[in-house]
């Protein structure tokens, strides 16, 4: 006999009805969701964390470390704002109860109140920013440029009241850190996409490139020591770039007559650019070498065999009040961490942060 | 070496078996439709299939595949925006590289990237979809770890004469205009195809990421897209069959800057692609025959400029690729109860880009593919084996073994399945410079599945019922991933394992009285997918992008000449790291909705459809900083002659 099957509406309307029932337990058993209600401590005055974030994903954020309490609390742009700060944090910079946040992938100089962190403004007709510096007490100086096709970079300068770009200088390729001395500006071209090795030198008055001095491949950091000389650190060529690799060179220049002297280091290990720092004396140098951070003298006629601290930072920067040395490191998968050591490199502590935290900043 | 000699042992005892099944058998004869189906159909029946045939398609033939899939099957698509964006899929908790995508059986995603853009593709140019959830590696070869999408173009020799032309005009000035025919009978028969579409993809959105949060139009988003696709068939003499394919497409699309970013974008993408194959298929009494090959050839520009005003470009980015496969598949009906499938397949690949090591790097794949079919009463059971080849690290062979129980006859079906898979590293994974690493790992892993499936068909209203639940576990190991180095550059390596398990269910009605058709289409997943790492931040934790729930569900009810079609579908939250600490994607419904008349005027039928996508005019993101569409509106006349 042929089987007569007996399924009729009601039976579906139940299976349906089943899976729906599923569904719903399965959807109720997720992970909790995320909150992002925290506040800022009152008051803003202390060591705050460049965190890039990464790149195409607007996760840049600043991380603030409150230097009496060490209470950390990240993400302190947000926190003010509401939103995220953009895509590549690139540098903080404080000027006339401001903060410049240069944020290099969103084309933008986001002005914020240095006490509040709250956004009072935006310069936008950058395209690719990099490094903001306080000249003088009405204008700063701006860093642009990627110099893809070989073309020189800019300086944009940033009149301070109205927070505008009013005039702009041509300068090397990639143009990235500044130094500002009393005299001039220093401004180091590492290349950007293209190549470079050259340091201009600016005069603050009068806005001219008063010298280009030749220092070794790819510059980005820059500092200056106890006897005014300014100390460039060049990361030497990518494997990548034409004529590459080379060895990471340290470039000390005379600032009576922009003579160098170059120390040979090995290639960097780190792929972050503010690698170089003084300690509070300026008496003695810390950068990242191959395999970790190396301590040399401003007096040494060659650089060191071997670090002070095996790790390899993303950034790094001494507290000017207490020589303490902060390194950052970067991990792909998961956020950076901040490590602090005592003048003896004894660690002192470490703190999560953001996502590839590229400099460390004491605005205490 | 013990596992190719047990893929030779198998070959051998077929070989034997082969010689002793002629003489007895000789009164049975195979059916014309076992044959025509794939190796890869024909020994996967123990896993979830999909598939998307011509009455479903037809409710979506001037949309995108991408869309197309999104609304109306279990495939989760990661769109970049609007119209024309990079589509991906996501397939059991894996991206895109993890899904292969396939055109009668040819292997379409990237050799240079390893995905699939699915935007590229119209649904007019595929007569059939076929999705084969966590397709085995030793049938479908590489990168199956969420499944298979075939694309597949079917000949319909009873239809004869048949045209069809559209025109549609939407918002954001977008412009399509399409035709398909076909022409021949008997033993010819000719299909052509074509397709044009342009928009300006100019949507308005609120850039939350910007000071003061202003409401902007999306810039560079601009879309031109267009196709040619022909398929010959030709009835040879005998049971012998040719059939040849060609496709030509270009798509043109910039790309806008994400959220949060100031000025024009400048970026564009042109992708272009040659895609052709013949077939000779020939029928025995006991067996057939299948040879195929085809030729693919790619080309992918990729430039940005520092300002829109600039004449030179900062990035100037081409990629050529070229694959050359070929693949030969005997199969024998040795009994009623077994078959035996044997075959290989040679491909040749060539890339050449600026980024690479050296130019015009040139690859061979081979490989010896088995499969055997045992089917008695109401249980079949499907073995398959591969041995893969290349020149750099072979993958493991490679195993899948099924089994498909009528626990009632046609009416309740239990599916079993357990197969291992593998990826082979991309091109760029190889020779990007620099990063690529030459010495990468193949990706390896497995999945084991187990499901019901429930059907019947035609009781008093209920014209069709089917509904399905599956339940599967998979896991792939040496994950290829690019990762900061420390030499100042990102290197690609085999990172973490992937565990994933889940929960898939599908439900399909057709309930029909007088001039009354009911269709209701649903599909559900529940997801978990996460990395098993020594890095306890994102130890467990779900994988970016992959949403722990996805419904979608289709309802269509059709009165004499008049249509209304419903879509609805959900997506859970998603996060967009794999730590979880940041930033959550806030979960979406999109609804869309279409109205349709059709003229009957005997052969000649015309038909106008109006439509409105993202009905609510919901904000929504798919992948972080890319805003999607709000409400859209379009309007398409078509005309068809059938069968003059």
């Amino acid at each position: 006999m042929k089987h007569k099957p007996n399924i009729r509406l009601k039976t579906i309307l139940q299976m349906i009805t089943g899976l729906a029932f599923l569904m719903s337990v399965f959807t109720a058993c997720e992970e909790d969701d995320i909150t992002n209600d925290n506040e800022n401590p009152a008051g803003l005055d202390g060591i705050y964390i460049t965190n890039e974030g990464s790149f195409g994903s607007n996760n840049s954020s600043v991380t603030f470390i409150d230097p009496e309490t060490n209470e950390v609390t990240n993400k302190v742009f947000q926190n003010a704002n509401g939103r995220e700060l953009g895509d590549i944090l690139q540098d903080i910079s404080f000027a006339e109860d401001q903060v410049f946040l240069v944020v290099n992938n969103s084309k933008k100089v986001e002005i914020a109140d240095q006490e509040t962190f709250q956004s009072i403004g935006v310069i936008n007709n950058v395209d690719y920013p990099r490094q903001f510096e306080q000249v003088s007490s009405t204008y700063g100086y701006l860093t642009n440029g990627n110099s893809a096709s070989g073309e020189p970079g800019e300086i944009y300068i940033i009149d301070l009241i109205k927070n505008q770009i009013v005039d702009s200088i041509s300068v090397g390729r990639g143009p990235e850190s500044l130094l500002v001395t009393d005299d001039f500006v220093f401004v180091a071209n590492s290349g950007g996409y293209s190549q470079d090795s050259t340091v201009f030198v600016i005069d603050k008055d009068t806005h001219q490139t008063v010298d280009t001095v030749k220092v070794a491949h790819i510059p980005f950091d820059l500092d200056i020591d106890s006897n005014g000389d300014i100390w460039v650190f060049c990361k030497g060529l990518g494997n990548w770039q034409n004529g590459g690799p080379t060895n990471s060179k340290l470039v000390k220049i005379d600032y009576n007559n922009f003579s160098t002297s170059t120390f040979d280091i090995e290639k960097t290990g780190s792929y972050g650019y503010y690698l170089l720092a003084m300690d509070k004396q300026k008496d003695n140098i810390f950068y990242a070498g191959s395999d970790g951070v190396y301590k040399m003298n401003i007096n040494d006629t060659q650089a060191p065999n071997s670090p002070v601290i095996d790790k390899i930072p993303y950034g790094i920067d001494v507290n000017p009040s207490n020589n303490e040395l902060f390194i950052t490191t970067s991990n792909y998968a998961a956020k950076g961490i901040l490590y602090r050591y005592d003048d003896t490199y004894a660690l002192i502590d470490s703190t999560e942060v953001g996502y590839n935290p590229n400099a460390i900043i004491f605005n205490e | 070496m013990y596992w190719r000699l047990l893929i030779l042992s198998f070959f051998f005892i077929f070989v034997i078996h082969l010689g002793r099944a002629q003489d007895t058998l000789k009164e049975y004869k195979i059916e014309e439709v076992s044959v025509v189906k794939s190796r890869n159909t024909y020994f996967s029946s123990g896993q979830k299939t999909t598939i998307l045939d011509s009455t479903i398609l037809h409710q979506y033939k001037d949309e995108n595949i991408d869309e197309l899939l999104s609304v109306i099957s279990p495939v989760y698509i990661r769109s970049y925006g609007s119209e024309g964006s990079i589509a991906t899929t996501t397939l059991r908790g894996t991206t895109g590289n993890h899904t292969s995508v396939t055109w009668n059986g040819f292997p379409l995603n990237s050799i240079t990237l390893g995905q699939a853009d699915l935007s590229f593709a119209p649904a007019l140019f595929i007569d059939k979809i076929t999705i084969t959830h966590g397709a085995s590696g030793s049938l479908f070869g590489g990168g199956t770890f969420g499944g298979n999408i075939d694309l597949k173009n079917k000949v319909d020799w009873k239809q004869k004469n048949n045209f069809r032309l559209f025109a549609e005009y939407g918002s954001w000035e977008s412009k399509k205009i399409g035709f398909n025919g076909s022409t021949g009978k008997n033993k010819l028969k000719y299909n052509l195809k074509a397709f044009y579409h342009d928009a300006k993809n100019d949507f308005e959105f609120t850039d939350h990421q910007k000071f003061e949060q202003p409401t902007e139009t999306r810039n560079n988003n601009e879309l031109t897209n267009y196709g040619v696709m022909q398929n010959l068939y030709w009835k040879l003499s005998g049971r012998n069959k040719f059939e040849a394919g060609i496709w030509y497409q270009v798509k043109e699309k910039n790309i806008p800057e994400i959220l949060g970013v100031y000025g024009t974008g400048t970026a564009t993408q042109k992708d272009s692609s040659l895609k052709t194959y013949v077939q000779y298929t020939s029928i025995f009494d006991h067996s057939s025959l299948k040879l195929r090959t085809g030729y693919f050839k790619d080309y992918q520009l990729y430039t940005e400029k520092n300002n829109v005003s600039d004449n030179t470009y900062s990035i100037f980015s081409p990629v050529n690729s070229e694959r050359w496969i070929s693949n030969l598949s005997y199969r024998n009906y040795v009994s009623k109860h077994i078959t035996f499938d044997i075959g290989g397949q040679y491909s040749l690949f060539s890339a050449d880009a600026q980024s690479y090591v050296k130019h015009n790097i040139k690859e061979y794949r081979g490989s010896i593919i088995s499969a055997l079919q045992i089917k008695y009463e109401r249980i079949t059971s499907n073995l398959s084996l591969r041995q893969q080849f290349n020149n750099f690290t072979n993958p493991k062979p490679q195993v899948s073994i099924g089994l498909k129980y009528h626990l009632l006859p046609d009416k309740l079906i239990f599916r079993s399945n357990f197969s291992t898979k593998y990826r082979l590293p991309t091109f760029n994974d190889k020779y990007w410079h620099p990063g690529g690493n030459k010495d990468i790992m193949p990706e390896n892993g497995w999945s084991q599945e187990g499901g019901l499936y429930f059907r019947i068909k035609d009781q008093n209203l209920v014209k069709s019922f089917s509904a399905g639940l599956t339940a599967y576990s998979s896991r792939i190991k040496n994950l290829i991933q690019w990762i900061p180095s420390g030499k100042g550059y990102w290197e690609a390596t085999n990172q973490e394992d992937v565990k994933s398990y889940g929960l898939e269910n599908s439900l399909n009605l057709v309930l029909q009285t007088g001039d009354f058709l009911i269709h209701l289409m649903e599909n559900y997943s529940h997801t978990r997918s996460f990395n098993i790492s020594d890095n306890e931040s994102i130890d467990q934790k779900q994988l970016m992008y992959v949403p722990y729930n996805t419904i979608n569900s289709y309802t269509k009810i059709r009165y004499k000449t008049y249509q209304i079609g419903i879509n609805w579908s959900y997506t859970s939250k998603r996060f967009n790291t794999n730590d979880h600490k940041d930033y959550m994607l806030q979960p979406y419904h999109v609804f869309n909705i279409h109205l349709t008349k059709t003229f009957n005027l005997n052969n000649f039928k015309p038909e106008i459809q109006f439509k409105i996508k993202n009905l609510f005019d919901n904000q929504y993101q798919v992948i972080k900083n890319y805003p999607m569409p709000g409400r859209a509106y379009y309007i398409n006349i078509s005309f068809q002659i059938k069968n003059y």
